[in-house]
């Protein structure tokens, strides 16, 4: 199964980004694959996704669940993070004026968090090797462009963001609900009624974590938690920040 | 007397019958293991509706919830259905067997038949829980009619992990006891009395009582235990049953009650122990509506490949209609190829679900044809009348069934209009020829004198005669099979009614023999303009009338307002045999508008203004709720110029209807629907001619979700 070819197209490729010269005949289609090893593939016509996985050089102990393809040529993603820090500045400034220190150190923290964030467009289709194999909807053509394939093992972890002084990685467990892991940060006065949940396949959840709407919601690992921000830090016009900011979540890039 | 009449809306080949009676109970969807609500979960009252034992709770199942039950506390039993028609609301249809009191003291008239009470109830959520706050829910219990257990409540609940609290106050009867003071007293003195009695003849809303009198409050706890199939309940009642009407007195150690329910599938069965002295027990089932479905054993969609060299000389024009047929449900009339497209016409008799039947046909299309020509022209017609035209870029369609995209999106690949390719089609004859068909029919009627649950089944047998310029001659005869109408001991109620009998002669036309001819008349129907559809016939059109009439039609494509009129002039068919008319007659006619709210999802909301069959003027209004698999859930009243004494029992005209799709039933996709109305109360005010055809069902494809 293994072509020969792709040290080469590494090579030719690289020097295609390195000196930004596409020429008329180059590859309509680059991926990026960052699996157990980093390859570099390139198609003049649109591969299908298996013909992109067939050519992953080692393919074996995946976790397909956090297998992600991400469009690397979708300015959406950039403008509404500025458009979400812009909003979180202005919030900042908000409290600066009614001296509320704890809100403003929160903030600062936040927007220092999500400029490190690594964001781009995270194309809703499930990659699985053998579901791409037995059923054609799971098998799309790729549209041309630059891609990211993120090809991980399965993580050890959870990763926490929000309200947090930073990012902070806890050890997945197995049958565990989403309020075990906030027992362990022991958030001091935190009484907020919902966390958001980003699975590690892209789907964002909701979920209720206080004494009145507690759900069972178990975590795959390599999940990411969003504690939102009290609904007290946020005026009228800032309510939807929250969602906002867990949107974004779905389209970060995680090793 | 109640006529309950099951119809299927369209005319159904016996086969696609046979199908559909072979039934496969509808399945619910799975609910995901690992993500669910902790704590308890809402369950109904005993009354109905979600709640405690006897009182409500600010609590509201899902959003299409469909809970019916029954329950039994001794001098009470109750039938319930409850419906959460959207998430802030839910409504509740009740009957309650009085079994210490007779229905009435004449055994010539009821036997020894108990008594029998409907009731309505309806709950509104105020606010939804939050950190700080509880749910609030106002409600009103058994509104209209005797008033029985008529009250009104306001109510409050917060959930504490595995405990769920709640906390009312209740006027009425959830208020008998008076333990506390009615806040309203302390506003207006006239909040004090409550009033007794009820106004006109019973059946109207008595709003003038409401949150009078004596106030009590109530409430209780809900816990979750660790065995999760069983939960328990702990209520204080605000009623001291000193006001009820069970025909015994009612005796009351305790007003605090308990109970406990254990859940198995969509089954919930509770045994309770209610003042201080009685056990009861209940059961109820509970379904969703948006989201019940059935297994479906469907041809596959067929396999669009992405590349293949037929040419026109190519096209397997011998197989390509049954491949409709089979594969898209798609019946072809006609069809016209170009080098660059194709229109086809026909009518859609499987899919239900528009985007299914187009994704279909484009399917066999993208597979049989070739690929230069670049767009796909598909006509839908009802009968004879195209419907709407959906005009596909095959291009798109192809790559999105191919997957030649990351995202694809088939629906955006095609446009619904209004048929103008069909126009090429008005010059030819339109298909003339025989048809026949056969649909069920049931009459139920609930709370009759003499058995509380009549019933009267069997088939309509249609047939027809169909001429090319869109005029048809149909009859229908009524075969019954099944009934026990012979036990009625009156045909024709003692009320004195100053109004013509147009409905009340209900039970001679029923009884008369098992086989009658339901309608026998001729019929022209036309699509003169775009957007324009019109109707005449003349004959035998009902059971009870027949006459001439007509009606125009005006309904854009997928447009959220339609609008028309009809105009008839009726006579009254005889009930002693199928051709002879008694001497009444009436011009009878409405302005009909049909209106989707964009405020209200997938609700319509339909008004009849004008004339009715007793000749009185009035509007009829008519709310219609469709829910995701297909079942619309609907309520209408007729409001007139007849005043409540004149109309008689009720007040007005009013009833509820289900109708169900046959798809949810079948294995096989099919189309059609089953109507189960249930008007609790008929009288002859307020009653509409019932014409074969309605132009605005029948034009049910113009609709995206209709048809």
């Amino acid at each position: 199964m293994k072509p020969l070819f792709y040290k080469g197209w590494f090579v030719s490729v690289a020097l295609v980004i390195g000196t930004s010269q596409l020429k008329a005949d180059s590859p309509d289609i680059i991926v990026q694959v960052q699996a157990k090893t980093e390859q570099w593939l390139a198609y003049s016509e649109p591969p299908r996704l298996t013909q992109v996985l067939s050519q992953v050089d080692d393919v074996s102990d995946l976790y397909w669940p956090a297998a992600t393809l991400f469009a690397m040529n979708h300015a959406d993603i950039e403008n509404k993070r500025d458009s979400v820090l812009l909003q979180l500045q202005r919030l900042e400034q908000h409290w600066q004026q009614q001296n509320q220190a704890a809100y403003v150190v929160h903030l600062q923290n936040l927007r220092q968090q999500m400029a490190e964030w690594q964001l781009a467009y995270r194309v809703p289709v499930a990659v699985d090797y053998d579901l791409a194999r037995i059923r054609p909807e799971h098998n799309p053509k790729l549209d041309p462009g630059q891609y990211r394939l993120i090809l991980p093992t399965r993580s050890e972890h959870i990763r926490v963001v929000g309200q947090l002084p930073y990012e902070r990685l806890l050890a997945h467990r197995g049958a565990s609900s989403v309020r075990s892991y906030l027992e362990e940060l022991s958030l001091r006065d935190h009484n907020a009624s919902w966390v958001f949940v980003i699975q590690v396949d892209g789907q964002l959840d909701k979920v209720g974590v206080a004494y009145w709407n507690k759900q069972r919601y178990e975590l795959k690992p390599g999940s990411q938690l969003f504690i939102p921000m009290a609904d007290a830090m946020l005026p009228r016009e800032f309510r939807s920040l929250n969602q906002d900011i867990a949107e974004l979540l779905v389209h970060r890039m995680l090793p | 007397m109640t006529v309950v009449v099951k119809r299927n809306l369209r005319h159904f080949p016996l086969s696609t019958l046979t199908i559909a009676l072979t039934l496969a109970l509808p399945l619910s969807a799975a609910e995901a293991f690992s993500q669910r609500q902790l704590g308890p979960q809402p369950s109904e009252a005993v009354h109905g509706g979600i709640g405690l034992i006897q009182v409500p709770t600010a609590r509201m199942a899902e959003a299409g919830n469909l809970s019916m039950g029954y329950s039994d506390n001794e001098e009470y039993r109750f039938w319930t259905v409850s419906l959460t028609l959207f998430p802030w609301m839910e409504s509740t249809v009740r009957y309650a067997d009085i079994r210490n009191r007779l229905y009435s003291p004449f055994p010539d008239f009821s036997g020894d038949q108990t008594y029998k009470d409907k009731g309505i109830d309806v709950k509104f959520r105020l606010r939804e829980e939050s950190y700080w706050w509880p749910e609030i829910a106002v409600g009103f219990r058994d509104f209209g009619g005797t008033g029985t257990f008529e009250s009104e409540f306001i109510v409050a609940s917060k959930r504490f992990g595995d405990v769920d609290v709640h906390l009312g106050m209740g006027w009425g009867y959830l208020g008998t006891a008076g333990n506390t003071r009615n806040p309203f007293c302390d506003m207006r003195d006239s909040f004090c009395q409550r009033p007794t009695g009820f106004s006109g003849m019973g059946g109207q809303i008595d709003y003038q009582r409401f949150f009078k009198g004596p106030a009590s409050l109530y409430g209780g706890v809900e816990y979750q235990t660790p065995f999760e199939p069983l939960r328990l309940k702990l209520e204080y009642e605000g009623n001291d049953y000193s006001r009820d009407r069970a025909g015994i007195e009612m005796v009351q150690d305790s007003r605090w009650n308990l109970a406990a329910l254990y859940k198995w599938g969509g089954f919930d069965f509770n045994l309770n122990y209610q003042r201080g002295n009685t056990f009861g027990f209940g059961v109820n089932y509970a379904m969703n509506l948006h989201t019940i479905s059935q297994v479906k054993v469907d041809p596959p969609p067929r396999q669009v490949p992405e590349q293949h060299d037929i040419t026109m000389d190519g096209i397997d024009r011998v197989n390509l209609p049954g491949a409709l047929a089979r594969e898209a449900g798609f019946v072809l009339r006609e069809i016209e190829l170009t080098e660059t497209d194709i229109t086809i016409v026909g009518n859609q008799v499987a899919y239900r679900d528009q985007d299914v039947a187009i994704e279909r046909i484009g399917r066999v299309l993208a597979a049989e044809l070739p690929r230069h020509i670049t767009e796909y022209r598909i006509v839908v017609l009802e009968g004879n009348l195209p419907m709407v035209e959906t005009v596909v870029d095959a291009e798109d369609f192809i790559a999105a069934v191919t997957y030649q995209t990351l995202e694809p999106e088939v629906t955006s690949t095609y446009r619904r209009i209004d048929p103008v390719s069909s126009r090429i089609w008005t010059d030819k004859p339109l298909r003339a020829g025989y048809y026949y068909g056969a649909e069920t029919f049931w009459i139920q009627s609930f709370g009759s004198p003499e058995v509380f649950f009549m019933y009267q089944g069997g088939l309509l047998a249609t047939a027809g005669y169909q001429l090319g310029s869109g005029l048809s001659f149909n009859g229908t005869a009524k075969v019954t099979l099944l009934e026990n109408f012979d036990k009625f001991n009156f045909t024709v109620d003692s009320q004195n009614t100053p109004l013509p009998r147009v409905r009340t002669y209900v039970r001679e036309y029923v009884t008369r023999s098992k086989l009658s001819m339901e309608n026998l008349y001729t019929r022209w129907e036309g699509n003169p303009a775009s957007n324009i559809y019109v109707q005449a016939y003349g004959g035998y059109l009902e059971s009870m009338f027949g006459g001439v009439g007509t009606e125009v039609l005006y309904r854009p494509v997928d447009s959220n307002l339609a609008f028309g009129f009809d105009i008839n002039w009726v006579k009254q068919r005889s009930f002693e045999n199928d051709f002879d008319f008694m001497p009444y007659d009436v011009v009878t006619g409405h302005a009909n508008i049909y209106w989707q709210p964009e405020l209200l999802d997938d609700t319509t909301l339909t008004f009849n203004i004008g004339r009715f069959l007793a000749g009185d003027h009035g509007v009829k209004i008519d709310f219609a709720k469709r829910f995701n698999s297909g079942i619309v859930v609907g309520a209408h009243a007729a409001i007139t110029n007849v005043s409540a004494e004149d109309y008689g029992e009720g007040s007005f005209t009013k009833g509820f209807y289900i109708s169900i799709p046959f798809d949810l039933f079948t294995l096989r996709s099919a189309k059609g629907t089953g109507m189960i109305p249930w008007t609790p109360i008929a009288r002859d005010g307020g009653q509409p001619l019932k014409r074969p055809v309605n132009l605005y069902d029948s034009t049910g494809l113009r609709s995206r979700f209709g048809g």
